[in-house]
């Protein structure tokens, strides 16, 4: 090689800059616009119907082979005199006219211009598995396992076990599925068809859930929740067996709505856990769950739970309604779904109150509200409710009342400053100064000597900074978020007043609004505060007071003219009702006799006049007296 | 029908008159009954709420014969040409009273709040919010009113009790002020501004029942005749005939005067919620009236395109008198004369057709 | 939804137009904390002095310096005045925290009636400012000695000071509205605080002469005797708030001194607790000393029989022996109610004199004519006499009753031994 030198370098560079080639690389993905993205499923394949009638065709075809060697057995049988090996073909012969009906060619023809999933179970054990095939998109998809065996016998019979991979318990398909089915020995009678499958689901089975299924719709439900299906060769019918065993989070102490007293249980995914959650909390008969699908491509299991004794009827009715009538995709979460249910849907108010604990939900149920749930959402949302629901806290009525009402009262002071704080501060400091003490007026005029913005400035800084902290101690991994926080609020503070950016003043604005942002129950009313909070600063700040004013009535005219689930929202005081003792103070729980008016439930009355009914009776042991 | 109102119970309609009634103690008609009354002047608001309730009360008596709203019960006493002209004399009333209170309250705004502001936008900015107010209908802005009126009503009190070290309590001799035999006649010219008070008639259907609105009426305006004589009381014990009857924003003036140490002073900037409030409340039940006698009128399927063009013309019209002092005097010459047709004139005249139809019924019967 | 959208963003556009509504930021506000009104030496002009505060001053970083700032103008008005200070200060005047209203002697002589319309028609001032008059001397120069040592803010001085009055009763605490008010109703004089500078002529505490009843001085503010040092004019604050400014319509027509200012304190109901020196009953040339409080509210009372008023006034005063110079027993019940009969005969004639006093001024300083008013039917036959003339002519009738309830922490005085007496 030549020595490195400068000049040998200087020709490299310039060889490499004149005689410059672009590397040879593939052309990069783009994700264009699929041609047929649109047209697959609404409008027909040109090329479906030919291929329709090929599988027609194709099906007699086989139907045609098969009968043909079994004429051929036959005649062999025929012509050895075996009479067992007749038999046989005489089963046979059944399972085939078992087939014949569905190879007629109407039928046919009807059976495969439908959607495989509309179609009906078939008797032959291959359509079945070319059908499944085709749903699961096999062999592509790698969560199905197809399990063939023989059903053993003296007339053995092919048999096909369908499962998902990962919904599944194992242990129960070896033990109670294929165990029993592979070691039959007793099939003493010669059944066939439905009856056989009759008969495997009825005494053979020993699992706590089996159910008979026609259609490719009943057995595709039950693989996706778990379920395992066996097709047998000549039945035209599936059973369903339940072999659930997908991993699912138990239930676990709540995690946001944490309190000292009551009961420590919160929801978890599986929707199932969930009802029985609430049903092993309220055993009674009275309680029902109603289950409906929610999604068109992809169903949820989405269920309400009322008291059948207590709940309004139309509003069950209506919860239903709302519920059923909703057409989309797929709906992942409660918070989506109750975007698609709930009243005012542009209004950044929540209309549900959204719980994780389990006391919570069972004693609204008990008031006569609605839950719904959704299948892997650890969230269970009442209908309908009051504004004044999200200050009360689970365990209120846990303990006494002073300290209860304590802090419900410090709950709604916290709400009122961390909205109109800021809002007063900028109104005050810019349009009326004399609202302040004089000294603290020039106090606030001193410290803000230095700072070069102007206070409104100041004050959206210091909101959009704290604004930073919530969001990233909310979304930074688990124990840094914690770190966050104080290094937020802490150093940030303190140097954002060293470098005379804001004024100290401002910080303990911004410090008392956040905290008492935190004072608020329920998260999602805090977000709603949080948002119209800037409304509130932007009228503050450009008309004082009065905009604050403004602000404040535009806000409780449309509280006062929302409505949940059919609830004026800010019932008991706005229309006035009956009163439940239960709205910011709370009275003895002994007093409360009626069930909140506004729910106008089947029921009104939960306790007599004189529920202690204890007071009026003598002592014990003076009984005598 | 998007207009109509839904169900009222007795706590709306109280707050619905107390909407109507109460801007009489932020704006300069306590400094009027003062120079009217001197030291009885406290007598004047009770006398004009006396004889409102009593023209209410007896309205319903008539609705609780004649069913149905104030339009329908004209039309089967005065027949449809009387029954056009008494809704189009509310329909005045109410907007008069709208503009009234617009142009008085955004007066107040430039006076006392925000003294820097462009005064068209005050004008625009409170049409604008009680035509936001309105827009979902009646029943969002009574039922929050009724939330808000326990503080209202706390606060007012509160100022009044705060100024005790101020009272001079000869303020109120000689008793008789300008002579019981002025004080009355002007307590019940007076009454002309609670002439508004009439909405409930006007909008008896969606009450529950008669009943319901005579107990409206009786603690509707009893309450905000309670609130008036409290205020007008307070304040000519603090500050005397010869001062008081200068002032243009009596609970302004009040507030401004609270000094209790060096920390519980200079609070009347805290009022101004009060009061903006108050007014915005007022001037919209007002606008909203106007509007459903309308639509009722001309059998409308709806208010709503309405709201807009008659808010822009209501502005206008506040913005076009010159100066507060010829809005002052119109507002007095229009109460006694104008809305006392409404508070006396119109009831007495249904009231005598009713008992004549009365009458006449029954001997048709006998 | 639409129309929600283009009516809220229509509200948004007109905000944003028209700017910030003359919205303020701190440091574009000067506050004035003290204003104070002369007579000119130009012919129909006032001198105006605003006392500003210096916001910086207080923040405690850079402590230093003055924390306020004081400049005198002159102008027609003081609307005028404060156009022009805005040529003076480069921020905009905020009179919302002036907390009092200090007037010269010359301008009160003159006649208040024109200077005090703007304060109360004029939005950032209020009623509640306290109303001083300087004794003898100018606004701006009470301003500008006085240099309160202990108070950061000079506002705070003044409130506090003031709100003290009724500890001592020897001055009153007057706010423009109780000014105006009198001013305005006919029934009562205007009163206003004395202050003024110490020392600035000390020949003028020997001219109020000692009247032989008296056991202690009379004084003006200004007058108070203090030690030597205390004159050098750097150390102290020689600020006194004393006496009371008497004014008939809204002219200065007189004074009243520490003590004639407690009398009225007395029937004013605004005694809290001061000490009282009195001439010990038995022994004299010594005295005294009690703590006297209002045992019940003083009823004043006013008849009015053709044109002759008849006033009366029932005091009831309660009491503690604070200390007794002679050390006679006047814990017993003898010599103590010898005392209290000698307590209520001289505040009563201290009273008597008082009232003669403001009758020859014709100001009734009390406020008799409010319960005059109950002699007439309607308030117009009440504002038809006049009552400065009725007052002067009165008849004055005063009760003074007084019970001593406590001794102190003692309960009896031992002789002191000795072989001399």
């Amino acid at each position: 090689m030549v020595g490195n030198n400068v000049l040998s370098d200087l020709v490299y560079f310039l060889k490499n800059m004149l005689l410059y080639q672009p590397p040879r690389l593939p052309r990069p993905f783009v994700l264009n616009e699929t041609v047929d993205d649109k047209g697959q499923d609404y409008l027909p394949d040109a090329k479906q119907g030919l291929e329709t009638a090929a599988q027609e065709l194709d099906s007699q075809l086989k139907y045609a082979s098969e009968l043909r060697a079994l004429m051929e057995k036959a005649q062999v049988a025929i012509n050895n005199q075996d009479l067992s090996r007749v038999r046989e073909v005489a089963k046979k012969l059944k399972i085939l006219e078992e087939q014949e009906r569905e190879v007629e060619p109407i039928l046919l023809s009807y059976d495969h211009d439908l959607k495989p999933i509309e179609r009906s179970v078939s008797a032959r054990i291959d359509e079945n598995a070319r059908i499944i095939k085709e749903l699961y998109n096999l062999p592509t998809n790698k969560d199905i396992v197809m399990r063939d065996f023989i059903i053993p016998g003296p007339m053995p019979v092919k048999a096909m076990l369908i499962f998902v991979d990962g919904l599944i318990d194992k242990q129960v398909i070896n033990q109670s599925v294929l165990k029993p089915l592979m070691k039959w020995d007793d099939l003493a009678k010669e059944i066939s068809g439905q009856e056989l499958l009759t008969y495997i689901v009825d005494e053979c089975l020993p699992s706590n859930q089996a159910k008979k299924a026609t259609m490719f719709k009943e057995v595709a439900e039950g693989l996706n929740s778990g379920d395992s299906v066996l097709f047998i060769e000549g039945v035209p019918g599936a059973a369903v067996i339940e072999t659930k065993g997908f991993e699912h989070r138990g239930p676990e102490r709540p995690q946001i709505e944490q309190s000292v007293r009551g009961a420590q249980a919160a929801f978890a995914e599986a929707l199932r856990v969930n009802t029985g959650l609430i049903r092993s909390m309220m055993q009674t008969n009275d309680l029902v769950t109603e289950i409906i699908p929610v999604g068109d491509r992809i169903p949820v299991k989405c269920a309400f739970m009322y008291l059948k004794s207590v709940a309004n009827p139309k509003l069950v009715a209506e919860v239903k309604r709302r519920i059923d009538n909703i057409s989309t995709d797929y709906i992942n979460d409660l918070g989506v779904l109750e975007q698609f249910i709930e009243d005012h849907p542009t209004i950044p108010f929540p209309q549900m109150l959204s719980t994780e604990r389990v006391d919570r939900v069972t004693s609204h149920l008990a008031e006569g509200r609605v839950a719904i749930l959704l299948d892997g959402t650890p969230f269970v949302h009442l209908v309908p409710v009051s504004f004044f629901t999200f200050f009360h806290s689970a365990e209120d009525f846990s303990i006494k009342r002073p300290m209860g009402d304590f802090m419900r009262v410090v709950r709604l002071i916290g709400t009122i400053l961390a909205v109109i704080l800021p809002a007063a501060y900028l109104a005050i400091i810019y349009f009326h100064q004399e609202a302040l003490p004089t000294e603290l007026a020039l106090a606030i005029a001193g410290a803000r000597e230095r700072v070069p913005f102007p206070a409104a400035f100041e004050v959206v800084l210091m909101e959009l900074a704290f604004e930073l902290i919530r969001e990233a101690g909310l979304r930074i991994p688990g124990l840094l978020g914690s770190t966050i926080g104080i290094v937020g609020a802490l150093i940030l503070g303190q140097a954002a007043v060293q470098a005379n950016l804001v004024s100290p003043i401002t910080v303990i604005i911004i410090a008392i609004t956040g905290l008492a942002s935190f004072t608020i129950p329920d998260y999602r009313l805090s977000s709603a505060f949080r948002v119209l909070r800037f409304g509130f600063l932007l009228l503050g700040a450009t008309l004082g007071l009065v905009g604050v004013a403004i602000a404040l009535l535009l806000v409780s005219v449309l509280l006062s003219s929302m409505k949940s689930f059919g609830m004026p929202y800010m019932v008991p005081i706005g229309p006035k009702t009956k009163p439940g003792f239960d709205t910011v103070l709370r009275g003895p729980v002994f007093r409360q006799e009626m069930r909140p008016d506004a729910l106008n439930t089947r029921n009104q009355r939960r306790q007599p006049h004189i529920s202690r009914k204890w007071i009026t009776e003598p002592p014990a042991g003076r009984e005598e007296e | 029908m998007s207009y109509q109102t839904g169900q009222m119970g007795v706590a709306a309609g109280i707050s619905l008159i107390y909407m109507i009634t109460i801007p009489f103690v932020f704006l300069s008609t306590s400094a009027q009954t003062i120079e009217q009354g001197a030291g009885a002047a406290w007598l004047i608001p009770l006398v004009s709420g006396v004889a409102g309730i009593v023209m209410l009360v007896a309205m319903t008596y008539v609705l609780s014969k004649f069913p149905g709203d104030l339009y329908t019960v004209c039309r089967k006493l005065l027949g449809q040409v009387g029954a056009w002209i008494v809704a189009l004399y509310y329909v005045g009333l109410f907007f008069c009273d709208s503009v009234l209170i617009l142009r008085q309250f955004a007066e107040n705004t430039l006076l006392t709040a925000l003294p820097n502001i462009e005064f068209s936008v005050v004008v625009l900015l409170y049409i604008a919010v009680a035509a936001v107010v309105i827009y979902p209908g009646l029943e969002g802005v009574v039922r929050s009113n009724y939330i808000i009126m326990p503080f209202s009503i706390s606060a007012l009190i509160l100022v009044v009790l705060l100024l005790i070290p101020s009272y001079n309590y000869y303020n109120l001799l000689p008793w008789q002020g300008t002579g019981l035999e002025k004080v009355i006649p002007v307590g019940l010219i007076f009454a002309g501004a609670g002439a508004g008070s009439f909405a409930i008639i006007i909008l008896a259907p969606a009450f529950q029942s008669a009943q319901t609105m005579r107990q409206v009426a009786i603690w509707g305006l009893g309450l905000s005749t309670i609130l008036k004589v409290v205020t007008v009381l307070g304040f000519s014990l603090t500050f005397g005939n010869e001062v008081a009857r200068e002032k243009v924003l009596p609970f302004f003036e009040m507030a401004r005067l609270v000094y209790l140490s060096r920390y519980i002073q200079h609070i009347e900037a805290l009022f101004i919620i009060l009061w903006v409030v108050a007014g915005v409340f007022a001037l919209a039940i007002n606008f909203y009236m106007g509007l459903y006698l309308i639509t009722r009128l001309l059998n409308l399927p709806t208010m709503r395109p309405l709201i807009p063009i008659v808010g822009i013309f209501l502005a206008q019209i506040a913005m076009m008198p010159p100066d507060i002092t010829t809005v002052l005097i119109w507002d007095g010459i229009l109460i006694s004369t104008y809305f006392n047709i409404g508070l006396y004139g119109i009831p007495t005249v249904i009231i005598a057709a009713a008992s004549f139809k009365q009458k006449k019924g029954r001997g048709t019967k006998c | 939804m639409l129309r929600l959208a283009i009516v809220s963003l229509m509200i948004l556009a007109a905000v944003f137009t028209a700017g910030c509504f003359g919205g303020q930021e701190t440091d574009d506000i000067a506050y004035v904390l003290v204003m104070g009104l002369d007579k000119s030496k130009q012919e129909g002009k006032l001198d105006v002095t605003y006392q500003m505060a210096i916001p910086r001053a207080l923040t405690g970083e850079g402590a230093s310096g003055e924390p306020a700032l004081s400049i005198t103008l002159t102008a027609e008005s003081t609307s005028e005045a404060r156009d022009l200070f805005n040529s003076v200060v480069a921020r905009t005047l905020n009179l919302s925290h002036t907390k009092v209203l200090i007037i010269g002697e010359s301008l009160a002589r003159q006649g208040l009636g024109e200077v005090l319309g703007v304060f109360m028609r004029f939005r950032e001032f209020r009623g509640g400012m306290k109303i001083i008059i300087v004794n003898d001397d100018t606004a701006q120069n009470f301003i500008s000695k006085n240099k309160p040592k202990m108070e950061l803010v000079v506002s705070r001085y003044y409130e506090t000071i003031l709100l003290s009055a009724d500890q001592s009763s020897y001055f009153p605490s007057v706010n423009l509205h109780d000014f105006y008010s009198r001013m305005k109703s006919g029934s009562a004089a205007p009163i206003a605080v004395l202050a003024g500078i110490s020392g600035k002529d000390s020949e003028q505490a020997s001219s109020i002469p000692k009247k032989p009843s008296d056991s202690v001085d009379d004084y003006l503010a200004g007058q108070i005797p203090r030690g030597e040092e205390e004159t050098d004019k750097e150390k102290p604050n020689l600020a006194e708030f004393l006496g009371t400014a008497v004014f008939r319509e809204d002219k200065l027509v007189g004074k009243l001194t520490n003590q004639e200012t407690r009398m009225m304190a007395i029937l004013r109901n605004n005694l809290q607790n001061p000490f009282f020196t009195i001439d010990d009953p038995l022994v004299a040339g010594k005295h005294i000393v009690l703590n006297l409080r209002l045992g019940r509210n003083t009823k004043l009372d006013a008849d009015i029989h053709n044109d002759q008023a008849k006033l009366k006034g029932e005091i009831f005063l309660e009491g503690e022996i604070s200390s007794i110079g002679s050390g006679v027993s006047y814990e017993r019940e003898d010599y103590r109610k010898l005392l209290e009969e000698h307590i209520s005969q001289t505040i009563k004639q201290d009273i008597l004199t008082m009232l003669h006093k403001t009758q020859g001024m014709r100001a009734d300083v009390v406020g008799f004519g409010y319960p005059a008013r109950k002699n007439f039917r309607t308030y117009n036959e009440f504002m038809q006499i006049d009552w400065a003339d009725l007052y002067s002519k009165a008849d004055i009738d005063v009760t003074v009753k007084t019970r001593i309830r406590r001794t102190g922490l003692m309960w009896k005085t031992s002789p002191i031994n000795g072989s001399d007496n």
